[in-house]
């Protein structure tokens, strides 16, 4: 008799409970979608792919399942959303400039390619997110229309004459999160050098010793601490026999490993001086949080895009 | 109690596996630059190629005797974490020019050595003259 009556407790509880849960889940709402400003331009397969993969989070078109409007669940999704709103939205594509555009297109492959996005966890539970190989191929074929190729530029070639006539500064710049500009690389081995086709720069990266020695030791997921790599990035310049030479200096960038300092940024911490000047980029600590998302591509060489590989 | 042990064993497993990371092959530093320093870099796209322009000490700092300059020439490939970059690939070539000879009136020094089946420039006169014409890259903090 006791038994029964406990029973029956427990039975209404958990029915009030989940008629609770259901009522704030199909009444909860987790993030607002704002007013479309300007969708991106593509070939309708293009779009289509962007749309099932990426929307629900990087577009204001979020459509979210019962399940993401659970308690504590939607706190995160919420959370994803409005971080992945900030870092890229389709619905507002007009408000990029053309270079920023294509830099997204570009960024958005090799994500997707490198299984980064959409984010397992998310298209575990959500099959519709995941990207056939047939898909893949197609905004790869999408990007090989944005293909830039450098031409001669009077003006460009003007300003890297010019970048000879200023005088670096004397004082070492030094990052909003400590990281300062280290003139010695000039002494450390080249590690690769890269040529964009994305845009129009190309770089030559250095490794110091740390860092090298675990290039030769294959110990690099994770790098060492210690460890420190330099890509210094040029604007290309085009002569007349069709030769590319390293134009405009446009920055100095640095990723120096340290898994405690900068575990917030994936153990990486991240460094760019812009211009001749060397002027630091980026006004807090927290602006680094974008380098180290997209290096979550290169998870395979450790967050290291540019290793020459055995192809 | 013994399959609890099982389950636990085979999570730990599974766990430990999908924690490891498949490195790529990464591609083994074929030219040592023997503490040259990198001077600049010249892509050549109808030639698949990129070179980097190396300089011993005395080259770095002109006007001086005995600079020695090496051109070290890769075969541009797909970098393999980027699609929209193109990285070196294997070496294809060295070529040293050697300024010492011309304190006494005579022309550069000059030597090409193959790399993976690359074949041997036709004109030293005219490779010299190319190097010798390469500018330098602008680097932060440099000697300006």
């Amino acid at each position: 008799m006791k038994t029964s009556r406990l029973l029956k407790i427990a039975l209404l509880t958990t029915g009030a409970l989940s008629i609770a849960v259901a009522a704030i889940s199909f009444t909860t709402q987790v993030v607002e979608n704002p007013p479309v400003t300007g969708e991106i331009n593509a070939p309708e397969e293009v779009k289509q792919l962007f749309r099932h993969a990426c929307y629900d989070c990087h577009s204001n078109h979020t459509q979210l399942a019962w399940y993401d409007k659970l308690p504590v669940v939607s706190g995160l999704v919420r959370k994803d959303v409005i971080a992945a709103r900030e870092h890229l939205n389709f619905s507002e594509w007009d408000r990029l400039s053309p270079a920023q555009q294509q830099s997204a297109l570009w960024e958005a492959y090799n994500m997707i390619n490198s299984g980064t996005m959409p984010l397992p966890s998310y298209a575990a539970l959500h099959s519709n997110a995941k990207v056939t190989p047939a898909e893949l191929s197609g905004l790869r074929n999408y990007l090989n229309t944005k293909r830039v190729k450098v031409v001669p530029d009077s003006v460009k070639t003007a300003q890297a004459r010019q970048q000879w006539e200023k005088a670096t500064p004397v004082q070492l710049p030094v990052s909003v999160n400590g990281i300062r500009h280290m003139p010695e690389f000039r002494q450390w081995q080249v590690m690769s050098t890269t040529s964009r086709f994305d845009n129009t720069t190309m770089r030559v990266m250095f490794a110091n010793p740390v860092a090298m020695q675990a290039i030769k030791e294959k110990k690099i997921n994770p790098w060492p601490d210690g460890a420190v790599i330099v890509k210094v990035v040029w604007e290309k310049s085009i002569d007349v026999n069709g030769n590319i030479h390293p134009g405009k200096f446009l920055n100095i960038q640095y990723m120096v490993r340290d898994a405690k300092r900068y575990q917030d940024t994936d153990g990486w911490g991240y460094a760019k001086f812009e211009t001749p000047a060397l002027k630091p980029y980026g006004a807090t600590p927290m602006t680094f949080r974008e380098c180290s998302s997209c290096h979550r591509a290169a998870n395979k060489t450790g967050g290291i895009f540019d290793l020459s590989t055995l192809n | 109690m013994r399959y609890l042990y099982f389950i636990l064993l085979a999570a730990a497993l599974m766990s430990c596996s999908q924690a490891k990371q498949h490195i790529p092959a990464i591609r083994p530093y074929a030219f040592n630059d023997s503490g040259y320093q990198v001077i600049t870099t010249v892509i050549n796209e109808k030639a698949n190629s990129v070179a980097m322009l190396y300089g011993n000490k005395a080259a770095m700092h002109l006007p001086s005797t005995g600079a020695i300059y090496k051109l070290v020439t890769y075969r541009e490939q797909d970098n393999q974490s980027w699609y929209g970059s193109y990285i070196n690939g294997e070496l294809l070539s060295v070529e040293t020019v050697d300024m010492t000879p011309v304190t006494n009136g005579q022309p550069p020094a000059y030597q090409f050595r193959p790399y993976n089946g690359a074949t041997a420039a036709s004109d030293a006169a005219a490779r010299t003259a190319f190097i010798q014409s390469l500018q330098p890259a602008w680097y932060p903090c440099d000697p300006q």
